[in-house]
C-alpha cells in the first residue's frame, strides 16, 4: 500500500507502519485538487487544515519588502506543510506551487487524535518534525557555501529526497523549476545563477536541459557540494 | 514587463538567452549590481584580480547598461 503514496512511503522511513496505521493516515485526506503553478496552496485561514502535496513541487516562502522572494524549503510530493503552524504562528511563511501540484487536505485534530492513539502515527510525525528542523539547519549552513558548492549541495538534496520517493533515478531527475526559482532557493541573484549553472557544466559535473538533471558523477558531486544525507533523517530515528 | 539580457563576461562569455522581465532601468541596474557583488565574492582567487562585466541588452538587442566589478586583492608591499 505505502509503495503507491508517497506520504506513506516517506513516513515508513521512521520505522514501518501497521496496515491499520496506514489506512487511518489515508482515511484521513480529503479535499483533493489541482493548484496551478505559481498559485498558493493555502490561500484561506482555516486553523484545523494540514495540507499534504501528493504531486508536483512546491515551496515555502517569503517575500520581503524590496520584492525578492527567498525560498526556505521544498515541498516535495509526500511532505506536509503547516503542520506545525497553529494559529498565527509560523503563517507567516507562504506555501506556493512552482508546479502544477495536486494537494490534499487532512484535519489537523484528527490527525492529532491518531498520534495519540497510535504508536507508530506518533514516531512517524515526530520523525516528520525533526526532519523540517535539520533541514532548515542544514540550509542555513549551505547559504555560507560559494554559490556553485551551494547549488551542488541543492541538487544532491533533491536526487536523494526525490529517489526515496521513486521520482529519480541513480543519477538524474526530473527538474521542471525555472533558474530563477533555484536562484531563490541558493539566495543568489537571478543573474548569478546562469553563471554558476554555467560553472557546473562547464566543469563536466551536471547537464541540465529541457527540465532534465543528469549528475555525471554522483560520488564525486557530493564530495563537491559537502553533501551528506544524514541530514534528511532517511535512515529514521537511528537504534 | 519589459525583458533584458544579462551577459557576463568574466573570461569566458556567458551569454543570457532566457531574459529576466524587470520593470525599469533602475532594477536592471540594481540586479546587475546585486549579481556582480555575489559574482565577485564567489570567485575563486586565482590572481590578484577579479574582474567581472555585466552587459544588459533590451528585447530589441540594443545594450542598455553595462556594468563591472573589479576586486585586486594584494601582499602590502
Amino acid at each position: 500500500m505505502a509503495s503507491g503514496d508517497p506520504f506513506l512511503r516517506k513516513l515508513e522511513r521512521a520505522g514501518a507502519l501497521s496496515d491499520e496505521e496506514q489506512a487511518e493516515l489515508q482515511a484521513l485526506t480529503f479535499n483533493r485538487r489541482a493548484v496551478p503553478a505559481r498559485n498558493d496552496i493555502v490561500t484561506g485561514d482555516i486553523p484545523d487544515r494540514v495540507y499534504l502535496v501528493m504531486n508536483g513541487f512546491a515551496c515555502r516562502y517569503k517575500i520581503l519588502r524590496g520584492g525578492t522572494r527567498r525560498i526556505v524549503s521544498f515541498v516535495l510530493p509526500g511532505d506536509l506543510c503547516y503542520m506545525h503552524d497553529t494559529g498565527a504562528f509560523g503563517r507567516d511563511l507562504r506555501v506556493g506551487a512552482l508546479t502544477p501540484c495536486s494537494v490534499v487536505d487532512l484535519s489537523r485534530s484528527e490527525l492529532i487524535e491518531l498520534i495519540g492513539t497510535y504508536p507508530g502515527i506518533n514516531r512517524a510525525i515526530w520523525w516528520v518534525t525533526l526532519r523540517e528542523l535539520s533541514r532548515a539547519r542544514e540550509w542555513i549552513v549551505n547559504d555560507t557555501r560559494p554559490a556553485d558548492k551551494r547549488l551542488a549541495h541543492t541538487l544532491c538534496e533533491l536526487l536523494v529526497c526525490l529517489q526515496v520517493i521513486g521520482l529519480a533515478d541513480e543519477d538524474s531527475f526530473e527538474l521542471p523549476l525555472s533558474q530563477s526559482d533555484v536562484a531563490d532557493v541558493l539566495g543568489i541573484s537571478h543573474v548569478h545563477i546562469n553563471r554558476v549553472v554555467q560553472s557546473l557544466r562547464a566543469g563536466g559535473l551536471i547537464t541540465w536541459s529541457d527540465n532534465l538533471v543528469t549528475i555525471s558523477d554522483v560520488q564525486e558531486f557530493k564530495a563537491f557540494g559537502e553533501f551528506d544525507p544524514a541530514y534528511l533523517c532517511f535512515d529514521g530515528f537511528g537504534p | 514587463m519589459p525583458r533584458f539580457f544579462f551577459d557576463i563576461h568574466d573570461g569566458d562569455d556567458i551569454r543570457d538567452d532566457a531574459g529576466h522581465d524587470l520593470p525599469d532601468l533602475k532594477a536592471v541596474r540594481a540586479e546587475a549590481q546585486r549579481a556582480l557583488a555575489g559574482m565577485i565574492a564567489t570567485t575563486p582567487l586565482g590572481t590578484n584580480a577579479i574582474q567581472i562585466r555585466v552587459d544588459v541588452r533590451d528585447e530589441s538587442g540594443k545594450r542598455v547598461v553595462t556594468a563591472s566589478l573589479l576586486a585586486v586583492i594584494e601582499d602590502a608591499p
